[in-house]
């Protein structure tokens, strides 16, 4: 029986009369003098910290690669150029939502660049994100940030792990 | 806009009211002796072979990983073992299925062994595989694959495009 983990890392059995979805989530890696930009969300539980991305749109239609150039621009401000070759499957994760929803979620990560400055047009969503971060990879700590993060970035060398 | 392509390389676009629908799907890589085990669909439009493999059901849960296990076991008999590592994202494609359902469908593959026969008590889906074969890859052209298997198999190194 295959369960679904919250925010709080409890994990919940699907009631027979809840529906699964699919949720195609992707995260942008841009790095910057060897900084690498981050958002500093509000969670109801565990880390605050993550690299920016979230939902594939179904509809209207949007690709992976378009997806995270419009969720990094959403949280950061930054116009990001994803690298077509760099996308990563990170997992399938089974997610009981914040909203109560059972979630079978694929992860992708992209790497790319980022514009010198974010759009000055752009404006913080301040219900979702605290502050956005160019952070040094070795001042993080593996409970600082979200854990499918913290694994990529281990597997891409920016962290080492038994830290 | 997107367009979906169907199974004759048609592109749709959706209309409007009609939902697109997520569908994830994995594919089994297997090599034995330098053959690859292939299945060939009886809705094949041209081509003959196809990787085994097929959707991954979001209930009851099942992971891509166990999706394609039991994808691999129902078209070809085979116990499939993957090697998780190489679990990997090959496609984001737009399709509109025979039956006219618009399907983002986001497709895996996975390397992996099979055991030295197939099950004793398997019987082939024949409204759906008129054949499973281990095939060498160097006698396929890109016209004997369907086109998303065939670009797995370039990117994979297993066959080349003729120049």
């Amino acid at each position: 029986m295959i369960r679904y983990i919250d925010q709080a890392l409890t994990l919940h059995t699907r009631p027979d009369d809840a529906p699964a979805e699919w949720r195609i989530c992707v995260y942008g890696l841009a790095e910057r003098d060897g900084r690498i930009l981050l958002v500093d969300q509000i969670v109801k539980a565990g880390p605050t910290l993550s690299l920016p991305g979230g939902g594939v749109e179904l509809e209207p239609e949007e690709t992976i690669l378009e997806g995270s150039v419009r969720e990094v621009y959403e949280e950061t401000g930054y116009r990001f150029e994803p690298d077509a070759n760099s996308l990563m499957f990170l997992g399938d994760p089974f997610i009981k939502s914040p909203s109560g929803r059972h979630v079978h979620t694929i992860l992708f990560l992209v790497r790319g660049t980022v514009s010198d400055d974010p759009d000055p047009a752009w404006e913080r969503n301040a219900e979702e994100i605290v502050e956005v971060l160019w952070v040094d990879p070795a001042s993080l700590n593996r409970s600082d940030i979200r854990r499918s993060h913290w694994s990529a970035l281990a597997r891409l060398g920016y962290v080492s792990d038994g830290r | 806009m997107k367009r979906y392509i169907d199974l004759h390389g048609e592109e749709h676009v959706r209309p409007t009211g009609t939902p697109a629908r997520w569908r994830i799907g994995g594919y089994g890589v297997i090599l034995r002796d330098g053959c690859l085990l292939m299945v060939e669909p009886v809705w094949t439009t041209g081509w003959t072979w196809a990787l085994p493999g097929g959707g991954v059901r979001l209930m009851p849960e099942e992971t891509i990983l166990e999706g394609i296990v039991r994808e691999v076991h129902e078209e070809t008999g085979y116990h499939f073992t993957p090697d998780p590592a190489t679990l990997a994202h090959h496609g984001d494609v737009f399709f509109r299925t025979p039956k006219g359902r618009y399907l983002r469908s986001i497709t895996f593959t996975v390397r992996g062994e099979v055991g030295s026969e197939p099950d004793p008590a398997w019987r082939r889906p024949e409204n759906e595989i008129a054949r499973v074969a281990w095939v060498d890859p160097a006698v396929l052209r890109r016209n004997d694959v369907h086109w998303h298997h065939w670009d797995a198999l370039v990117k994979m190194g297993y066959v080349k495009d003729e120049a």
